[in-house]
């Protein structure tokens, strides 16, 4: 699999930034804002869509690689958590 | 702390079950999921009742989305602490006494589906894996891409394709049918089998966001035939900000899910400032398929089914959020829950329903649901007292004589609530003295300010039975409104 990355997309009006699900990119919707500034959103896409993005007129800042964020791997098992939580 | 395996989320809701037989009960719900793991919800009750109402909270629906089925079983350990050891839940800097917390166990249904999809989480976390999977892991025929979004497979103008995708690689995709998977049926089977089920969150990341109905399109109070159901309208969908289509919800529900979203707002606030922002879900981008609208749209499609007020929450600032991030979170979750428990108790059967026989409550019932609702003053009271709920039931938690007080006044109130007699003065003064006591325990001044005015509408009704009072009441406010503004004299 290709290596993705955090990204902002911004896009030129609010119109530009909901024809984004053209694309079928990974795109978190909850966070599109549009009112204060340049609209925008993130999302999370590989290089090869960034130049699919930019050629269609988005500009795209690259936040972090997809492993910069990744704590999945981070598993607690049962008997880590229970004392925690205060269940012996 | 690291983020729990989905084995360890199945294992401490079986050490709850074990530890706390009395209130914790184990759902195994009807069907496995799509690679055959059990999946369970609980029940969190003490006591039973037809009348009792209840809250569904479910998590894990988005597999990359981590935080929330570990606040969902934390919420569960918190509760089950609170009441058994008398302790409050202390979220940061924000407190829910024990008694609250045991008003809500003793009155309410609190029903939890910490993860409603195993196999996308038990992907998410391993290591031959993908950390941002976020379907479930259903095979698609014809199709290498596996995986449902599940959001977008509820039964809520499922084949619109208003914001979900046919391509089965798309991330939105929505599935072939409606329900075509098991995890999203077993949600609906939740509220099916749990019929006082009023209240519903599906807790979710992120943007630090509490959504409420519609997702398909901008929301209007006025136009009851632009609604989901009508087929004049299929295709005109799904364009917020045009004036083609907005889809219709009652002008109340509306006021309600602002009132208890900045309820929720508040609390998530109190633990440590985040701010989060109260809003209907269709945002920039329209929706369909979502677990909030189908479950809130259920009452409008068949009436014998109750009204769920549900809401989305989309919780934190990123989907894997390291350790001590993610402990706020978990705080901030479990209070925004908490209060949405809060939020829907209801007063007279949380508080006083020991004190408080059948026939008296069946005439309160009766009184709320005929007379108040009818009436616009009527009306701007029962708004209010979904406001003050939470405070109320915190300070009746606290208080065993205020609590004795109150039960005592809805005694005696009850008889005259389903008759045309005049109300007895003796009935008033022992109001004004609630309220008045009342007041005295308020802690916010919106309370506080609340209380006056009804001290104040109480002698409206002197020497008139209940509907006239309530119409004169409407009278007075009427003519202050049409009294002219005075120039303020030198």
């Amino acid at each position: 699999m290709d290596s993705r990355y955090f990204v902002t997309i911004h896009a030129v009006d609010a119109r530009a930034l909901r024809e984004l699900t053209d694309f079928d990119v990974d795109i978190f919707q909850a966070t599109a804002r549009a009112g204060d500034s340049v609209p925008r959103i993130e999302g999370l896409i590989t290089l090869a869509d960034v130049g699919r993005l930019v050629a269609a007129g988005y500009r795209v800042t690259v936040e972090a690689t997809e492993q910069a964020r990744a704590r999945a791997d981070q598993v607690a098992s049962l008997d880590e958590w229970l004392p925690a939580m205060g269940e012996a | 702390m690291p983020y729990l395996s989905t084995a360890a989320i199945e294992g401490a809701l079986a050490h709850l079950a074990d530890t706390y037989p009395s209130i914790f009960q184990l759902i195994t719900l009807p069907e496995p999921s799509v690679e055959g793991r059990t999946i369970h919800a609980v029940k969190i009750a003490s006591g039973t009742g037809a009348d009792r109402r209840g809250v569904l909270f479910i998590g894990g629906v988005h597999a990359r989305e981590l935080v929330n089925p570990d606040a969902l079983v934390t919420l569960a350990v918190r509760m089950c602490q609170a009441y058994t050891d008398n302790t409050d839940v202390v979220l940061g800097g924000k407190t829910y006494p024990a008694s609250t917390v045991q008003t809500i166990i003793n009155s309410m249904d609190v029903f939890l589906l910490p993860l409603v999809n195993p196999d996308g989480r038990t992907y998410a976390q391993s290591p031959s894996g993908d950390s941002w999977w976020r379907k479930n892991r259903s095979v698609n025929a014809g199709s290498a891409c596996r995986g449902i979004d599940l959001n977008r497979n509820f039964d809520f103008l499922h084949s619109s394709g208003i914001g979900t995708s046919a391509n089965p690689c798309s991330e939105v995709f929505r599935g072939p049918a409606a329900f075509s998977e098991p995890e999203t049926r077993n949600v609906r089977w939740m509220l099916d089998t749990f019929s006082n089920i009023r209240g519903m969150i599906d807790v979710h990341s992120y943007s630090e966001l509490i959504l409420h109905p519609w997702g398909d399109d901008d929301t209007q109070t006025t136009d009851p035939t632009q609604n989901f159901r009508n087929p004049a309208f299929d295709g005109l969908r799904g364009n917020p900000g045009d004036t083609v289509y907005r889809e219709y919800l009652v002008e109340a529900d509306v006021n309600r899910f602002r009132n208890i979203g900045n309820g929720l707002r508040d609390a998530v606030a109190a633990v440590r400032g985040r701010q989060y922002t109260v809003e209907a879900a269709v945002l920039l981008y329209p929706t369909s398929g979502t677990s909030k609208d189908f479950s809130y749209a259920r009452h409008i499609v068949n009436t014998g089914h109750a009204k769920v007020f549900s809401y989305t929450l989309e919780t934190g600032r990123e989907f894997q959020p390291p350790d001590a991030e993610a402990a706020q979170i978990i705080n901030e979750v479990c209070a925004a829950l908490l209060q949405f428990c809060v939020s829907l108790l209801c007063l007279v059967e949380s508080v006083a329903a020991d004190a408080v026989d059948v026939v008296q409550l069946d005439q309160l019932r009766a009184f709320r649901d005929d007379v108040l609702t009818r009436s616009p003053v009527g009306q701007q009271y029962l708004v209010q007292l979904d406001q003050h709920t939470p405070e109320l039931v915190e300070a009746f938690g606290a208080d065993a004589e205020l609590r004795k007080a109150f039960a005592g006044l809805l005694r005696a109130a009850a008889p005259v609530l389903s008759s045309d007699d005049t109300v007895p003065e003796e009935l008033l003064r022992h109001a004004e003295r609630f309220v008045a006591t009342l007041g005295r325990s308020a802690r916010t001044p919106a309370l506080r300010a609340t209380l006056r005015e009804a001290r104040s509408d109480l002698r409206h009704l002197a020497g008139r039975s209940l509907r006239d009072g309530l119409d004169e009441l409407e009278r007075t406010r009427h003519a202050r409104l049409d009294e002219p503004v005075r120039e303020p004299t030198a």
